[in-house]
């Protein structure tokens, strides 16, 4: 027995030690020393340790419990404003005051801060644990938190100037164009912003801001160059942090000494360069209110040819000249009305001046290449941007813009459609972003260019390629019988037979409404399934019925489109018919 | 004077005459008595056999779990002082019920370590009833008497599972969110169970009605039925004639006396043994001259092992309490999964086998296990009497060579589910993907 | 064994079995302290001692304003003069109704006159007058914590 009284006598000591570690864990906590430290450095002596809790009552009677003074303990005590971290009191929020109205006893430190402000652990108060939902916010992003209590949508709040200039720069960088802030922009483009900071920490948006696809991975958002500078992504992401649905005050019950001042509308009523080139470059005209910012994505070039401005759509240097002052407005309007695809988002809130003067800023833009320019220099000014250095069509552009650009450096695509190039060029692709350049280069500056072109394309072409010609067949023609199916008598194409056809043949590229999108088009690289439903393409002299039954059977040289010589021409032809059915135009 | 002091003893001596009704010697009475005048004690017999004390008989495992629901019993008291079951959403965008939860690590004294011992054993307890479990079926001891007693266990085991079930959902984050609505998903699969998932969680989906039906199963309802049944499984245990045993021969060895505590015969028959003749045992007397007595006082040595089990208990749990803190993920949002979003442990097999087919795998497999096993000593009662074949040496005999296929198979089911839960557990990460634990940290719940 | 021996014997496990004992009584007893600390309040979650109201809130000269929520009745003597009684009971702590001639308590039945001065009723002593701290910002902190003597008034503006 005296063996099992010992084991009980160990056991029981053991149980004494682990409940003694475990009343040192409870007692041995940050908050006391930090406390003690405190009185220490303040030469006072220690009261004994206190949890300070601020209970922060809201106008709905939620209480917000902040516990973060348990260790900020001087955080509002002038005479701690030497000491060391967590201890030493906060810098002034409102500068030039000399008693700052922010009082910490009532509004505690999570109101600006986030954290997690019942914790008095470090690492969980402030944020760092897994999955918590509002990690702490430091230094001037706290800025963000301005606007839960005050009402801040235009104006200037005195200390809250990385705030502002987030707002500035929402404006400036036309970010406004895509995502909706209410009050501020209504765009359907991207996902709106209105409760950004609700759903998002900070952290999140400053990395979705320099890198669209860290988080979302199919994003389309586009990579901006300024994203780079740091501090103009953590004024966006500090503006866009503070755009809060749930808010601490309302607009009216915002704290005094501030007060929302009302927001004019004033917006450009004069067509006028200037105001265009203030619209443009996202600066603000006179006074107005008229948002822009087509610099943020859109390059120009000035009268010596340098470029300037985004990469992320077309040179506009040409527009007016390529595209006509007419399209040019409908783009700005809605882009999708020329080019199906388009990812430019609507401006559709412009008013007449406002389009007129954007139109007659266009218009200044002169640059052109001096007369006797050789292929390589024209290429280089022109076409470069869109089709890229080594003529893949990958130019810096070109990750935006839907169709891809055209790859050259495909050779069989280039042997078996070069008689195409001349049209193409002159007067453009429509449904596309190929301009017709005709009222810029001569038909024989167009030729050269197609020399250059074939000539860099050309250098490692396979030898004896040759597409093999075929022609439409003719209808109802007993010379040339449709051998596949029998040896019937060729017919008109039929749309119905045609869309059944097509849904069994062609939507995994082409998708199932026939807009190029097919779940298998995500696999593919460049080009990519045409969208097959774009009027301005379809409609075009060049793209006939021959062109498309070519395409069909043949395939598309240097293009993933395969052969379909599977098909009956019968069938080919009902599926020319669907397409044609589906682009007709209005009459 | 010295009568004042005898009157003083006098009195001294009513007083513990009203508390004991005995006094503490070595006697055979005394020791009796303290077993059957003690509420506490008085569930156990006044003598055992000596088999019954030792490691081997039992490991404990059952007394473990009783004791872990003990422990669970009240820390569970403990934390509903400082609980509510509500989701009511703070203007700090925090749910009450998950505030609270902060509360209990923060600023309550000890409400960390409170909340560590209960999750803990929680987690334990289910282990521990699988493992009694596993003893129990190995040893036979379901066999001669008390497969009822088997059934009732069962019971008990999935009583500890849903136990534990409902209260994973109370502290309202993440990780309670997503793995509860997984649970509650695979019921909906089994016939009739989307009428049982609508009781249970009171909604068409996990909400605040669900937290606070489950937060009422969970401190009232399960606890009581769970008391009950853990009586009558004593109480048959007890009329069942103790733990499982074969019977004595004499050509077992005598286990030495001295390691059970003196006992002083001060009874006139030297030789007799007077409680043995109110003993009440069923089954097959030995013989009487050929008896071995291998019977031996309760007192003191089984009540010590049981303190030692239980101080042993404590000690393991609340070493693993201080220094593991029971997972806490951000509040419940039931906007954004968890990715992957797994069930707590027990479950996560079940939601393996939901993976490759959701009626088999989750009502169809699961079912035949639970109810199959439940069973299980009627199903060997069955073909053993109609095989003639029926076995009575069996009960209480480890791995008896008679029963030795169907062990086989009950450690199978076992490996199965061990294999399924350890996959689930380890080895899937985001969108239920195969992972390697040692390249991905463990994710999204499952404990 | 010879007597003596056994003596020995049950002596050892005597004292073995009573230091267990003893410690695990220790542990008990060292756990119940905690679960005491685990019960104490350390924060609390109540109406906070001190409030503000701003300076045009105020009433009228002659004019008095009830808080309900923070059981304070604000009253402007003159232009310049403000003061805060309490409306809690200083009997048992319900709170007092205003009526024509001062307060009533409908607990007990305890009366004040208009100053808070007891008038009748078990009430020990008249309702405190609180404090009144001019604050930047053009506000007014009322500390309902701290009783200073009645006709206390505070010059604000």
């Amino acid at each position: 027995m005296i063996k099992d009284y010992r084991i009980l006598f160990l056991l029981a000591f053991l149980g004494l030690v682990v409940l003694g570690l475990s009343m040192k864990k409870a007692f041995d906590q940050d908050w006391i020393k930090h406390q003690k430290t405190y009185y220490e450095a303040l030469g006072e002596e220690f009261p004994g340790a206190v949890i300070k809790q601020v209970n922060v009552k809201t106008p709905a009677g939620a209480m917000l419990v902040d516990r973060c003074q348990s260790c900020h303990i001087g955080a509002s005590n002038p005479d701690a404003a030497g000491f060391e971290s967590p201890l030493a009191a906060h810098p002034p929020i409102v500068p030039g005051v000399e008693n700052d109205p922010h009082d910490f006893a009532v509004i505690g430190c999570a109101v600006c801060h986030d954290g997690s402000s019942r914790d008095l652990d470090m690492h969980l108060a402030h944020g760092e644990a897994h999955g918590w939902i509002k990690p702490l916010l430091t230094g001037p992003s706290a800025q963000a938190s301005c606007n839960r209590c005050h009402a801040m949508e235009t104006g200037r709040l005195p200390g809250a100037e990385l705030y502002v200039e987030g707002r500035e720069l929402f404006l400036e960088k036309a970010c406004w164009g895509c995502h909706t802030i209410a009050g501020i922009s209504s765009s359907s483009q991207a996902p709106e912003l209105s409760d950004a900071g609700g759903k998002f920490t900070y952290d999140y948006l400053v990395e979705s801001i320099v890198d669209p696809s860290a988080n979302i991975a199919n994003s389309k958002m586009p990579y901006f160059d300024w994203a780079h500078d740091e501090e103009t992504v953590a004024a966006l992401a500090t503006y866009l942090k503070g755009q809060q649905k749930a808010r601490l005050r309302s607009d009216e019950s915002a704290p005094i000494g501030y007060i929302k001042p009302k927001s004019e509308i004033k917006r450009v009523t004069e067509p006028s360069v200037a105001a265009g080139r203030a619209l443009f470059a996202g600066a603000p005209y006179e006074g107005s209110t008229s948002m822009g910012g087509c610099v943020n994505c859109h390059a120009i070039r000035n009268t010596d040819g340098q470029l300037a401005g985004g990469q992320i759509g077309p040179d506009l240097t040409w527009a007016i000249r390529t595209r006509g002052q007419e399209y040019t407005r409908d783009h700005i309007v809605n882009a999708r009305t020329h080019v199906v695809d388009s990812i430019m988002p609507t401006f559709k809130d412009y008013n007449d001046a406002e389009l007129d003067s954007l139109v007659l800023f266009l218009g200044t833009l002169t640059y052109k290449l001096p007369e006797e320019s050789e292929g390589q220099k024209m290429y280089d000014a022109y076409c470069v941007s869109c089709h890229g250095e080594d003529l893949n069509g990958r130019g810096v552009v070109s990750g935006m813009l839907d169709p891809y650009p055209r790859d050259f450096s495909k050779a069989q695509f280039v042997l078996a459609y070069e008689e195409r190039f001349k049209n193409s060029i002159l007067n453009g692709v429509g449904g596309t972003d190929m301009p017709a350049w005709k009222n810029i280069l001569s038909e024989q500056k167009v030729e050269t260019l197609i020399e250059f072109i074939k000539e860099k394309s050309l250098e490692n072409a396979p030898e004896n390629y040759k597409r093999i010609a075929v022609e439409l067949p003719k209808i109802g023609d007993a010379e040339r019988l449709d051998y596949k199916d029998k040896g019937k008598l060729i017919e008109a194409g039929d749309a119905e037979k045609g869309y059944e056809a097509f849904q069994k043949n062609c939507t995994s590229c082409h998708g199932k409404l026939a807009n190029g999108k097919g779940p298998n088009a995500y696999n593919l690289e460049h080009p990519l399934p045409r969208n097959l439903i774009s009027k301005e393409f379809l409609n075009q002299a060049a793209v006939s019925d021959e062109r498309l039954y070519q395409s069909i059977l043949l395939g598309v040289a240097g293009a993933p489109m395969p052969a379909h010589d599977f098909l009956s021409d019968q069938t080919i032809l009902d599926i020319i018919a669907f397409i044609r059915a589906n682009t007709e135009e209005a009459e | 004077m010295n009568e004042i002091i005898e009157q003083a003893k006098e009195f001294g001596n009513k007083i513990y005459d009203s508390i004991f009704r005995h006094r503490f010697d070595n006697t055979g009475l005394t020791k009796s008595k303290i077993m059957f005048s003690n509420v506490m004690l008085h569930v156990q017999p006044v003598k055992i056999h000596k088999r019954s004390v030792k490691f081997k008989t039992t490991m404990g495992m059952g007394l473990i779990t009783f004791y872990l629901f003990l422990i669970l019993a009240l820390t569970g008291i403990l934390l509903m002082f400082h609980y509510v079951p509500s989701t009511a959403i703070g203007p700090d965008g925090l749910p009450d019920a998950y505030s609270r939860m902060l509360n209990l690590r923060s600023n309550v004294f000890w409400g960390g370590f409170v909340r560590n011992m209960h999750r803990w054993a929680a987690h334990g307890m289910v282990a521990f009833v699988a493992l009694h479990m596993l003893r129990v079926y190995l040893a036979g001891a379901h066999r001669g008497g008390r497969e009822f007693n088997w059934v009732i266990g069962c019971i008990l085991g999935l009583l500890t599972v849903f136990l534990s079930y409902t209260g994973y959902l109370l502290p309202w984050d993440q990780l309670a969110f997503w793995g509860v609505k997984v649970g509650t998903e695979i019921a909906k699969l089994a016939p009739g169970g989307a009428l049982i998932r609508g009781i249970l969680l009171g909604d068409t989906d996990v909400g605040a009605e669900a937290l606070v039906r489950f937060y009422v199963l969970h401190v009232a309802v399960l606890p009581a039925v769970m008391g009950f049944l853990i009586a009558v499984h004593f109480f048959r245990i007890r009329k069942d004639g103790g733990l499982a045993r074969p019977a004595d021969t004499s050509k077992e060895k005598q286990i030495p006396d001295e390691e059970f505590g003196d006992v002083k015969n001060n009874s006139v028959f030297k030789t007799a043994r007077s409680y043995k003749l109110v003993e009440i045992v069923k089954g097959n007397e030995p013989k009487v001259n050929e008896e071995v007595d291998q019977m031996m006082f309760a007192w003191p040595k089984l009540i010590i092992r049981e303190l030692m089990v239980l101080l042993g208990v404590c000690l393991v749990l609340s070493a693993i309490s201080v220094f593991f803190d029971a997972p806490l993920e951000g509040p419940a949002d039931p906007n954004h999964p968890t990715n992957p979003a797994k069930a707590p442990w027990y479950f996560l097999g079940l939601q393996e086998l939901t993976s490759y087919h959701g009626f088999i795998g989750g009502i169809v497999i699961p079912g035949l296990l639970a109810g199959g096993v439940m069973v299980l000593p009627y199903i060997e009662m069955f073909f053993e009497t109609f095989t003639k074949t029926w076995k009575t040496n069996v009960p209480g005999v480890w791995f008896a060579r008679e029963r030795g296929l169907l062990n086989v198979l009950f450690i199978g089911i076992y490996v199965f589910m061990l294999v399924l839960i350890i996959i689930g557990v380890y080895f899937r990460g985001e969108n239920w993907a195969i992972v390697y634990p040692w390249e991905h940290p463990l994710s999204g719940g499952g404990h | 064994m010879s007597e003596e021996k056994k003596d020995g014997k049950s002596r050892r496990e005597l004292l073995t079995l009573g230091s267990a004992f003893g410690l695990m009584g220790l542990a008990a007893a060292g756990a119940a302290g905690a679960l005491f600390k685990y019960m104490m309040p350390v924060v609390s979650y109540g109406t906070p001692r001190k409030f503000l109201v701003p300076v045009e809130d105020l009433p009228d000269v002659g004019d008095e304003l009830i808080f309900d929520d923070m059981k304070v009745v604000l009253r402007r003597q003159t232009e310049k003069e403000v003061a805060a009684i309490s409306l809690v009971c200083t009997h048992l702590g319900c709170t007092v109704n205003r009526v024509e001639t001062g307060f009533l308590c409908p607990c007990h039945g305890s009366q004040y006159d208009s100053d808070g001065i007891v008038v009748g009723g078990p009430a020990p002593k008249t309702l405190p007058w609180l404090d009144i701290k001019v604050v930047p910002g053009g506000q007014l902190e009322i500390d309902t914590g701290a009783a200073l003597e009645e006709g206390t008034f505070f010059a604000v503006v």
